[in-house]
């Protein structure tokens, strides 16, 4: 059980929020310009995440550490896709759904759930600890990894996945991350294969990454 | 849906029901569902945790005249309060509500869709089939208090509801 009450000091993910909202919109353009967003999802948030797969690729290295303290990067899991959700284990509403609906996606996908490996990264360091981490993932499947790092590590790896984060006071202490919420699946190659809405359903969960996969 | 089955579930027959709710999570004192002057709670449920922070969602039923949430509160945590969730810009935030309006017949769902309840500084695990008591403070119906279950860490409804 970990109890922090300092908050952190002011993360975002992409590094320059102020240069991204200068670029999003930017990033619009170029993307109807282009006539095709990369990729169509049925959420309020597909332009969002247009512009943001318009600017560059998601995806990239990491360097993080896993529940067992061992070092991981995104070649840790040779062949496999990466089912990816960017989190915290503070987190009350969100997280657990998407954690679960990951969980019962890749457990109820008989021989294929060999070929994914979900992870879930923390996007506060500062209270999630590797063992923290380990035991929360356990919480959800014994095929969840969960990752964490220095906030440094965390941030670098967030800006490849467009995810941004800042710590939001809570009124009579502590605070929650606010935080981009998508589900990534990448292909072993490391491109991406498909954004998942975070709030999908365990089984139309599964028929994206089934679909993907093939 | 799961509004619909809420409000179907909404239980108003107090101590009769009462009792046996209480009996059947034995030696615990509040039932699994409360009702005075016209709100009723039912389906209350929680998640099990691992960190000190955790979460809790019912169904409020408003059968008077409309009424308003204004507290919540637990033994098991140093603070518990009302939480919104909110897209953004991609962004997932959360932001406390000083209050939620019960409006006259209505059904307010606390679900890990939109609003629920946020316990801090828990001073337990709560574990898989667990019971705790919440205490809930209306400006008209006055104080509630109910035992909420809990289901496991990623549930999307209590332990036994379909989802």
């Amino acid at each position: 059980m970990t109890n922090g009450n300092q908050v952190p000091p002011a993360t975002n993910g992409s590094g320059a929020p102020s240069l991204w909202w200068v670029l999003a919109p930017l990033g619009l353009a170029l993307a109807l310009l282009g006539g095709t967003l990369p990729y169509i999802l049925s959420t309020p948030d597909t332009a969002a995440m247009g512009r943001m797969s318009a600017m560059r690729p998601v995806g990239g290295p990491f360097r993080l550490v896993d529940g067992d303290g061992r070092v991981v990067t995104e070649h840790s899991w040779p062949g496999r896709f990466l089912l990816i959700y960017f989190g915290y284990t503070h987190c009350p509403a969100s997280c657990p759904t998407a954690l679960n609906a990951m969980a019962e996606a890749v457990d109820g996908m008989g021989d294929a759930a060999g070929r994914v490996q979900p992870l879930f990264i923390t996007v506060d360091p500062a209270r999630d600890d590797r063992a923290t981490m380990k035991d929360y993932a356990a919480q959800f499947s014994p095929r969840l990894s969960g990752l964490t790092g220095t906030p440094a590590a965390v941030a670098e790896a967030a800006r490849h996945y467009h995810i941004n984060y800042r710590a939001r006071p809570q009124t009579g202490g502590g605070y929650a991350m606010d935080h981009s919420s998508i589900v990534y699946l990448m292909s072993p190659d490391g491109r991406l294969a498909a954004m998942i809405p975070a709030d999908e359903k365990p089984d139309a969960m599964r028929r994206d990454i089934v679909a993907a996969m093939r | 849906m799961r509004r619909l089955r809420a409000a179907v579930a909404a239980i108003g027959f107090g101590l009769p029901l009462s009792g046996v709710l209480a009996a059947a999570s034995a030696s615990e004192a509040a039932p699994t569902a409360a009702s005075t002057a016209g709100i009723e709670l039912s389906r209350p449920w929680a998640r099990a945790t691992v960190t000190d922070t955790g979460v809790a969602f019912l169904s409020i039923h408003n059968a008077g005249p409309a009424d308003r949430l204004e507290g919540v509160s637990t033994p098991v945590a140093a603070r518990a309060g009302l939480h919104e969730m909110s897209m953004s810009n991609g962004m997932m935030e959360m932001r406390a509500l000083p209050s939620l309006s019960i409006p006259a017949g209505a059904t307010v769902v606390l679900s890990p869709d939109d609003r629920h309840i946020m316990l801090e500084g828990l001073n337990r695990r709560l574990r898989r089939g667990d019971n705790f008591p919440l205490k809930l403070r209306f400006q008209h119906a006055g104080v509630l208090e109910l035992q909420v279950p809990v289901a496991g860490p990623g549930a999307e409804g209590p332990d036994g509801a379909k989802h």
